[in-house]
């Protein structure tokens, strides 16, 4: 009795210190590694490229249940990290989480780039640095589109942007979206959601009358749900100048050198031919 | 459209019940880890509340009460975002999920143990000191033998609790029916069909779960 | 009687129950050889000063010498002491996990490092001693309340205690069965056992007792043979106990 009381004596005593020990110096570890200077260093030092995910939005990413592993999350997004990574010279590691968590794991340094699909907001330029914009395509579909998936029964009943209001409508929650539907739709009541699965199925029960969605992403659930649709009404969008990669706030050689690629990866037009193959599997996949 | 969901079942069922079955396991190995080291440390912490010690037994309610007292989401995040940094250690998601949910299972176990323990006959622990055994025997060959009857079914349904928690690492997309649920939701674009077989799936391992509970609570209860 | 004889020595044991004074203030010996049994209503501390004797309750006052040694003492290893003081409940209290036979052996295993089969071998004449010597691998709830009595009398025993305490050891028995258990105690006390026993059966009391001890309201009232406290009581108290018992 007595030596398991010292043990947990022991224990405790050491939690403790570790605890308060790690409380102290918590501003130093954030920039885990001192012989790193900055982020970028740490990555190439490490040897590995940590990238922040969720794959529930196709076709920037998604889940391809026939593999198994890492291999089963692709689309355009994953490509692009791989190129990163790739042009780094380092090893890609996907962390995967639900969209609420990306941004949180980028600015706590859990992860080092948040690609996930991420557009301009004035919230997010706050608490992070944002990259240029890389999501361009040059052909009729604009990147930027977004709009209101709704129940193909009521697709009539929607002429303008006026028609929602007062409906209930799903958004993502900390999206993009979710700030349109509140500034654009009058009287409407937003209904978060933290994924879009949960939204179509609010949507499909009669829960929600709307999810406000990007446009490619809301074409593809169209194509594999006939009982939906896809409004003609759709959001004003700014030019946000496309789709961004979230970096811990003032990591400005990481973020640098992030635009770098994204300069040179526009150069080439590979983020479009990504896209374009990534919309190509996305619709193969489907059940229907 | 009952037909649509119907031909949808059959259809994850024929040709997705691989990712089902590793999800079970995913599961299966979650619930069993963290119960099992779970019962681990809230063994040590019952030890510990159960001890005199006035400092020790404020610092460990407080364990207890404060994990018991917050959701089991919010440490998830709190393990994932901040622990590693506070103890300086470089954990990988999934170890820092584990890590999460063996805390949150060590305090309920702790629970469990110690009124399993003071659940015995205070005669018992009269008799065996009036004997001159020592505080130590005493625990392991006369209370703790007893009280395994109170605490062993009560840990099988803390297991089956952990088996319906553990959905909530799907946030995280560790492996689990869960996780595997949402997967096939968002690459098939089905919604309700993959949670109809997720939640039959969890029906019938919590309801195998109570069967061998009460299995075990019966031949235990053969010994009085 | 002389010094070197002296076995339980309390001097001035008081008892708190937080604000309830129990025992207020006990002054007793205990000497070799001695039965000596307490009588008492209900409430009147006569548990309590037993259960203070190997520290089952911790004295809030006083001194308590056993064999010399103040185990009030925090300091003193009263495992240690225990071992050499028996003691017999009201409720029993066998362990019901173990045999009829490891009931009696742990003890001598675990604290006196006594080997397995020379354990066994004791426990076994202490078995035949009290008649159950046919029951040492059942389980305990397969005996009657006054077979699991006299069970947890040899338990006690085979410690090789010096004094034996008894608390109220056939309170919980049915009738029929009180007289097995007083046979055994009777027997013990024959062969020079020293013996404290709380009890309510007065007869048994008159008979085996050197000494009877009147508790109450927390004190010794009444203390002697007896013939002294059974037939020429003097306290007024006593006298209305007796009364109102026998």
């Amino acid at each position: 009795m007595k030596q398991i009381k010292k043990i947990l004596y022991l224990m405790l005593a050491s939690f403790m210190l570790v605890t308060t020990m790690g409380a102290c110096s918590s501003k130093e570890s954030n920039n885990k590694d001192e012989q790193s200077a900055n982020r970028l260093e740490e990555i190439i030092n490490r040897g590995v490229l940590i990238v922040a995910t969720s794959p529930d939005f196709p076709p920037n990413e998604f889940i391809d249940l026939s593999k198994s592993g890492d291999e089963q999350y692709v689309g355009s997004d994953i490509e692009f990290a791989k190129y990163i990574a790739e042009q780094l010279g380092v090893e890609l590691q996907l962390e995967v989480m639900e969209f609420g968590a990306v941004c949180a794991a980028v600015t706590n340094g859990k992860a080092d780039l948040a690609i996930s699909g991420l557009a301009y907001t004035e919230d997010r330029a706050n608490t992070m640095e944002l990259s240029k914009g890389y999501n361009f395509s040059d052909d009729s579909e604009d990147p930027n589109c977004q709009g209101l998936l709704i129940m193909a029964t009521s697709a009539s009943s929607y002429k303008t942007m006026d028609d929602f209001s007062g409906k209930t409508v799903a958004a993502q929650l900390g999206s993009l979206q979710e700030q349109l539907t509140l500034a654009q739709i009058s009287d409407v009541q937003l209904e978060q959601i933290s994924s879009l699965d949960i939204g179509i199925m609010s949507l499909k029960t009669g829960r929600v009358d709307a999810m406000a969605c990007a446009c490619k992403t809301a074409e593809l659930y169209v194509e594999n749900n006939e009982d939906l649709a896809f409004s003609e009404v759709k959001f004003v969008t700014e030019d946000t100048n496309g789709t961004r990669i979230g970096i811990m706030k003032g990591e400005t050689e990481l973020r640098d050198k992030v635009n770098e690629i994204i300069d040179d990866v526009l150069a080439q037009d590979l983020y479009a031919k990504w896209y374009q193959e990534a919309s190509d599997y996305a619709a193969s996949i489907g059940a229907n | 459209m009952y037909a649509k969901i119907w031909a949808n079942l059959v259809l994850l069922v024929s040709k997705y019940y691989k990712q089902f079955f590793i999800g079970i396991l995913g599961t299966l190995k979650i619930s069993a880890i963290s119960v099992i080291f779970g019962t681990l440390l809230g063994t040590l912490i019952a030890v510990g509340k159960l001890s005199k010690s006035k400092v020790l037994n404020s610092i460990l309610n407080f364990y207890t009460d404060f994990i018991r007292g917050t959701p089991l989401l919010l440490q998830l995040f709190f393990f994932y975002l901040f622990f590693p940094d506070i103890i300086g250690v470089d954990w990988s998601k999934q170890t820092c999920i584990l890590v999460a949910l063996c805390i949150n299972s060590s305090a309920y176990v702790s629970e469990i143990i110690r009124a399993g323990i003071q659940a015995v006959d205070s005669g018992q622990k009269e008799a065996a000191k009036s004997l001159g055994m020592s505080d130590r025997n005493m625990m392991i060959k006369i209370i703790l033998p007893q009280a395994v009857k109170n605490i062993l079914p009560a840990i099988g349904n803390e297991l089956i609790m952990m088996v319906k928690e553990t959905s909530l690492c799907s946030t995280f997309f560790l492996p689990d029916v869960m996780t595997t649920t949402k997967a096939l939701q968002t690459s098939l674009y089905m919604t309700v069909e993959p949670l109809i077989i997720a939640g039959l799936i969890y029906f019938v391992l919590t309801s195998l779960l109570s069967k061998c509970v009460g299995l075990l609570e019966k031949r235990l209860s053969v010994s009085d | 009687m002389t010094n070197a004889m002296k076995l339980i020595e309390v001097k001035g044991l008081k008892k708190n129950f937080g604000e309830l004074g129990v025992l207020k203030g006990i002054d007793e010996v205990i000497y070799k050889g001695e039965v000596v049994s307490i009588i008492g209503a209900s409430g009147s501390g006569k548990s309590t000063f037993l259960r203070c004797l190997n520290r089952l309750e911790e004295p809030s006052e006083g001194t308590i010498l056993f064999e010399g040694v103040d185990i009030t003492d925090k300091k003193v290893n009263i495992d240690k002491h225990r071992q050499k003081i028996g003691m017999v409940f009201q409720h029993f209290n066998v362990f019901p996990h173990l045999t009829v036979l490891d009931n009696i052996t742990i003890t001598p295993i675990l604290e006196k490092k006594m080997k397995k089969e020379e354990a066994e071998a004791k426990a076994m004449t202490l078995l035949e001693m009290i008649g159950l010597a046919d029951k040492a691998h059942e389980f305990p709830r397969k005996l009657s309340g006054g077979q699991k009595q006299r069970l947890a009398i040899v338990r006690a025993l085979a410690m090789e205690p010096d004094v034996m305490l008894f608390d109220e050891p056939t309170s919980a028995l049915d009738p029929e069965m009180v007289k097995e258990v007083l046979e055994v105690i009777k027997k013990l006390a024959e062969e020079g056992m020293t013996c404290v026993i709380v009890t309510h059966e007065m007869a048994f009391a008159k008979q085996i007792s050197n000494r009877v001890l009147f508790i109450d309201e927390g004190i010794v009232k009444e203390s002697g043979s007896p013939e002294d406290v059974f037939d020429h009581p003097k306290d007024p108290r006593l006298v209305e106990f007796l009364s109102k018992v026998l």
